[in-house]
């Protein structure tokens, strides 16, 4: 009986693997195998219900038409003076820089071509197929808002493929600007779709409505899904940035409008094991300006194409209704009151489902995120150079890393493993090159030759590699962050009430740094510490909770000090030097630069984690002294000093106590 | 239409609702056994008797007066569901103003609760008795009050008992060469008072208005005695006008017994017409300029592309040559103008009037028409359209032999929102329909038409229906639909009736609708004059004052 069992048992076991497999796809082979005759395949989308048919110029000339657009023209004449004409023809002028020139020629042609260019850099773009095949059946029903991660610029590129792929109208994509002076780059992505939006265009109401209209009449009419970045940007940093709401807002208007009955929203995951512009975000993380987008620099970036930049893994999650999700909280009616005729303005309660609705999209797109080995070996090492080890024996590290990946799977981690790679550590080095490297016997970690001037160069030599391996590292935080807040908590055993306080705190500390749900932090506290129950890594008797398994907190701690220690740093420096009054207030920029050079000087020699001189992390910790009151920072971050030194000096008493082990250490 | 071969029409159920004839489900025999005995109240019985033409307890008829028309009432009348459910204890019938006044102090005496009722013909469930109610309930019915008192000729006034039928009262005017002009879908049955208590509108308002414009006096009985005016004049300023209390109190505060109406003479001209537009949008642009040009033909309606293959499938049987031409004129549509078949919206209006008025009408219609790009198709097809409008609760009937539940409703709402609202509306029943899992590969049945237009909006009017046949729980199923398209219809700043009224069924939306204060005003009004809730029918309010529950427990 038990030999029937067991068999059954494996059996079972093989079929779920098999179904693992039929669940995902191969993107760069999908269809047929010669790129020509893909690009040339049959593609016939599901349209939209209620489409309309609309070429790009009959599309602007409805914008133009609209009557938003019409109502701030005439409301601009009688403000400024100007004469229609000259209005209308700067709005068409907006128009025609912003507008895509859909092509589908064009989108083939390049598909093909990029098509090419992946088989050659890329080893597997695998997609979940059931996320796909749920947005495809959906996509003839309601108008569809796409919003994938923001890791790379290839982002753009593999939405637009995937949806090609599988017979999906191909979205029009809001980008930055940046691209479009590209020469005929930018002419090449607005034929694929892209309208570009300036970054910043403040109060410029013209710009404005013309924007929001272009954005909202393709959701009205459903001519193609609308996608976008919720992050606003690539996040430079391998974990999500905090969501910016005015894109959503505006995707969102025409549902509280009542012009369409329901928005479907998609977040898609883009998982790279490495991505190409890796290098540029370290620097740009270290205070060295992003070099300009422009043709001759794409030109001589070519040299990626000679690397290899390991797997992809796309995930398209679970579809957002935006209809159930508003029952109870949007009353649609309130706008109802207004005439179309009249532009509407957003509520308060429209503005916090947007917000809410934002973080939801946000956790759904880390939920669906692949981690890759290389990010738990990235953690490894750091552990190591953290001890001075700048090198590891190699069956060391494979070990330790073999033993962070089980403990990522066990909390919930989809960590992939690349079956058909003969060695794994060696992959998973090369994934992490150039800052890594092995010779067979030993991994090391290398020290990058020194080039800017603000930095010492012997921290500056440091910190590339740990700024680099910390990115990886970010990879997963999001699976560990809620626990290892915890951990560092329970140094030692401590009541509920009290782990609940702290936790609470922390999280308030850490809120730019992580993405954490509002206003549900009892919620997340209560999933987490349960999870860490079962795994038996805390026990919990007499109301109090304690972690048993010392390795497991170690690991996890050591996560989040960098994090806990940069954030002290740049508070000991703003408590002591931050301008306390308007008149001496100094912009966001220089003083992040200010602490970044103080905590280099500190630390020279001892230890440095790479979130110490890490830009990104510096900024944080000063914008969560402004959302606690302590610090004000104006709305273009060029004024900022302390409001309230008396509860800043007491808060950062209180945080060293919390964060103690470390400051006793320091 | 009756007697009129419809050979197309379920090919149109089978083409487009996936109705499966071996799907046939007829009725189930009416089972009186299992009808709740009545509550009797032999005092007021006894006392009662001398005023009332009839009085019965007899179950059937106790039965037919305790439901409306609702898809839900009828589908339960079917099923034999009325077992626990409370229904009128007793049903008398009074022949005149006296009589009601009569029962009504008696009712007021013995304390038992009254439901007037017409024609039986409300779809908002205004019919249902309360279930919490342990007094005697007695119906009311009004239809033995059919009286036309006079008619004046000078000041073209009709006085006319309100129990009166929609059609007796146009066919006994007509003899004498007059007419109302109200002309609801439910015509044929609904009664003058249940126009007056709904506030009915009928389909040639534009040329003779809703029944608030209709009437010139009002008679209602309440508990606290009679409400009327002592003059029957065109306008009157005197505070709040008091008919404003009675027009859609739905039974809740007294029976009205007689009505003065305006009447016109018949027209000297009647004509159809219709025209194809391309598509929906189009129309719907053509009757929104229709009304800012303010040529209002007597009725101007619009049917959107499901309404009109489903009006296609009630035609009667052609010959060869009928069929030959239809062809010639169908090529002419969608080849050599382009519409697409799939897409084209029917508009249909009649004329009514003096014969050169109706002419400059048709034809400042027909020029408005080819500015948004319609075709004329003809009068045959326009007096279709009307006939659709009268056959679809007989249509309904047959649908749910074959498993189908069906409903329509209706909505009142500004122009710049009438389109969104319809396809918003339409997704919304699409949508909710998956999600209940209605049978796949059966397609919901959602379709509209604009039935009135006004200067600043317009009335649109829904049919939906849907397979449930396999469904475990379909009056759930149908209830979840209706509230969620009501939902929509309110968040696309629709209102929450343009003629059906309120009843029960959407009470829950009332206080939405007109605030909270608003309705507080009703309950006072509900209050003052019937203190005892003898008018108990618990519409529109909710039930506002006892039940009798209190009272027999003490």
């Amino acid at each position: 009986k038990a030999v029937v069992s067991t068999q059954s048992t494996g059996e079972e076991e093989e079929s779920e693997e098999k179904e693992e497999e039929d669940s995902v796809e191969n993107l760069l082979f999908h269809g047929h195998r010669s790129d020509l005759k893909w690009c040339m395949k049959d593609y016939r989308p599901p349209k939209y219900t209620y489409v309309r048919y609309r070429i790009p110029c009959a599309i602007r000339e409805e914008v133009l038409q609209s009557n938003r657009v019409r109502r701030v023209i005439s409301m601009l004449c009688k403000q400024t003076g100007r004469s229609q004409e000259q209005l209308d023809t700067e709005a068409s002028a907006i128009l025609e820089e912003m507008g895509h020139e859909f092509s589908m020629t064009i989108l083939r042609c390049i598909g093909g071509l990029i098509r090419k260019i992946f088989k050659q850099i890329i080893t597997e773009v695998t997609v979940h197929k059931e996320g796909i095949k749920e947005l495809r059946r959906l996509s003839s029903q309601k108008p569809l808002l796409l919003i994938p991660t923001h890791r790379s610029y290839l982002d753009f590129i593999l939405v637009t493929w995937l949806l090609y792929s599988y017979d999906i109208k191909t979205p029009v994509i809001a980008a930055g600007q940046d691209f479009m002076f590209m020469k005929g780059v930018g002419a090449l992505l607005r034929r694929c779709g892209a309208y570009f939006i300036r970054r910043s265009f403040g109060k410029d109401k013209l710009y404005w409505a013309l924007f929001t209209e272009y954005t909202q009449t393709h959701i009205i009419n459903g001519d193609a899904p609308v996608e976008f970045f919720i992050e606003g940007t690539r996040s430079r940093t391998g974990k999500s940035l905090q969501p910016k709401f005015g894109m959503l807002t505006i995707a969102l208007e025409p549902f509280f409008d009542a012009r369409v009955s329901d928005v479907a929203i998609c977040p898609i995951t883009l998982s790279y094991e490495k991505t190409v512009e890796e290098n540029l975000h370290v620097r740009e993380l270290m205070g060295i300006p992003k070099p300009k987008e422009s043709t001759t620099g794409l030109i001589k970036a070519r040299a990626i194409l000679d690397n290899n930049y390991g797997r992809i893994h796309v995930k398209a999650g679970k579809i957002l209704s935006v209809y159930d999700m508003a029952v109870g909280k949007v009353d649609r009616k309130v706008r109802a009151l207004v005439p179309r005729a009249v532009i509407p303005s957003v509520h308060p309660h429209e503005r916090s489902f947007v917000n809410e609705l934002a973080y939801k999209v946000l956790i759904e797109q880390q939920a669906n995120a692949v981690v890759f080995p290389c990010s738990a070996l990235a953690a490894v090492l750091l552990a190591h150079i953290k001890n001075k080890c700048w090198s590891v024996d190699i069956c060391k590290a494979e070990s330790e890393l073999m033993w962070v990946c089980d403990l990522l799977i066990k909390l919930g981690c989809n960590l992939i493993w690349d079956k058909k790679q003969h060695s794994q550590i060696d992959h998973v080095v090369h994934m992490l090159a150039p800052v890594v490297s092995s010779d067979g016997g030993r991994v090391y970690v290398h020290k990058s030759p020194p080039t800017t001037d603000h930095l010492s160069s012997s921290v500056f030599r440091q910190c590339n590699s740990l700024i680099s391996l910390g990115r990886r590292r970010n990879e997963f935080m999001h699976i560990v962050i809620h626990i290892a807040i915890i951990a560092k908590i329970l140094f030692h055993p401590k009541s509920r009430d009290r782990t609940l306080n702290q936790y609470s705190r922390l999280r308030d500390i850490l809120q730019y740094e992580f993405i954490f749900m509002p206003d549900s932090f009892q919620s997340d506290f209560d999933r987490n510490v349960q999870k860490l129950i079962e795994l038996k890594l805390v026990s919990f008797s007499n109301n109090v909770y304690k972690f048993i398994d010392m390795k497991v907190k170690d690991f996890l701690v050591s996560l989040i000090d960098p994090f806990l220690v940069t954030y002290m740093d740049s508070w000991q420096f703003c408590i002591s030097y931050m301008p306390r009054t308007l008149q001496h207030s100094q912009s966001l920029k220089s003083l992040c630069t200010r602490i970044q050079t103080y905590v280099s000087v500190l630390y020279c020699e001892p230890y440095l984690y790479g979130e110490s001189i890490n830009l990104n992390v510096i900024e944080n910790s000063i914008l969560v002294l402004a959302k606690l009151s302590l610090v004000s920072i104006d709305k273009g971050k060029s004024q900022v000093y302390c409001i309230d030194p008396f509860n800043f000096s007491n808060m950062i008493r209180e945080f060293a106590l919390t964060i103690r082990p470390i400051t006793a250490k320091l | 239409m009756a007697g009129v071969a419809m050979p197309y029409l379920m090919q149109w159920f089978k083409d487009e609702l996936g109705a499966r004839v071996s799907e046939y489900s007829p009725p189930q025999p009416l089972d009186l056994s299992k009808i709740p005995s009545p509550v009797r109240n032999i005092e007021f019985m006894e006392a009662a008797r001398p005023w009332c033409k009839v009085m019965t307890e007899d179950a059937e008829d106790r039965l037919m007066h305790g439901h409306g028309h609702l898809c839900e009432e009828i589908f339960m009348l079917r099923n034999n569901m009325y077992h626990d459910q409370r229904i009128p204890d007793l049903v008398v019938y009074p022949s005149s103003h006296e009589d009601v006044v009569q029962l009504v102090n008696l009712a007021v005496k013995y304390n038992v609760v009254l439901i007037p009722m017409g024609g039986g013909t409300s779809v908002s469930g205004a019919l249902m008795c309360p279930k919490e109610e342990t007094r005697t309930i007695v119906s009311l019915d009004m239809t033995e009050m059919n009286r036309i008192h006079w008619i004046d000729p000078e000041n073209l006034m009709a006085h006319i008992e309100a129990g009166i039928i929609g059609q007796d009262l146009e066919r006994r005017l007509e003899k004498e060469g007059y007419t109302t002009g109200h002309q609801p879908d439910s015509l044929e049955f609904s009664s003058l008072g249940g126009w007056v208590a709904t506030r009915a509108s009928g389909m040639k308002k534009n040329l003779y208005g809703n029944i608030e414009d209709m009437v010139v006096r009002i008679k209602m009985v309440t508990a606290k005695g009679t409400i009327e005016k002592s003059c029957q004049v065109p306008r009157i300023s005197a505070g709040p006008d008091v008919h404003e209390f009675i027009l859609g109190s739905e039974g809740t505060l007294g029976v009205i017994t007689e009505v003065t109406l305006k009447v016109k003479q018949l027209p000297e001209c009647t004509k159809y017409g219709s025209l194809i537009f391309p598509d929906f949008e189009k129309g719907i642009k053509f009757m929104q300029e229709v009304s800012r040009q303010k040529i209002y033909p007597a009725s101007i309606r619009l049917m959107d592309n499901a309404q009109l293959r489903f009006g296609l499938a009630l035609k009667p049987e052609k010959g060869l040559i009928e069929r030959f031409t239809d062809h010639i004129k169908q090529m002419y549509i969608t080849r050599l103008r382009g519409f697409n078949p799939a897409k084209i919206a029917l508009c249909t209006a009649v004329f009514e009037g003096p014969t050169d008025r109706v002419n400059k009408e048709e034809s400042d219609i027909n020029r408005i028409a080819a500015e948004f790009g319609a075709i004329p198709a003809g009068e045959a097809n326009g007096k279709n359209g009307y006939l659709l409008t009268f056959s679809i609760a007989y249509l309904r009937d047959l649908g749910m032999n074959y498993g189908f539940l069906a409903e329509s409703f209706e909505t009142s709402v500004p122009w710049d929102r009438v389109s969104d609202l319809i396809k918003n509306v339409k997704q919304r029943i699409i949508q909710v329909c998956k999600e209940q899992g209605i049978r796949d590969g059966v397609p919901p049945y959602g379709s509209a038409r604009v039935t009135q237009c006004y200067d600043t909006g317009a009335c649109c009017y829904f049919y939906f229906g849907f397979y449930a046949g396999d469904l475990p729980n379909p009056l759930e199923v149908y209830s979840i639909l209706e509230t969620s398209a009501r939902e929509e219809v309110l968040a696309n700043g629709g209102s929450v009736s343009h003629h059906h009224g309120i009843g029960k069924v959407r009470a829950q939306f009332l206080e939405d609708t007109i605030s909270k204060a608003g309705k507080q005003a009703l309950i006072a009004v509900k209050h003052g004059l019937d203190p005892q809730n003898i008018f108990g029918s618990g519409n529109l309010t909710g039930v506002v004052g006892p039940t009798g529950t209190l009272k027999s427990k003490l």
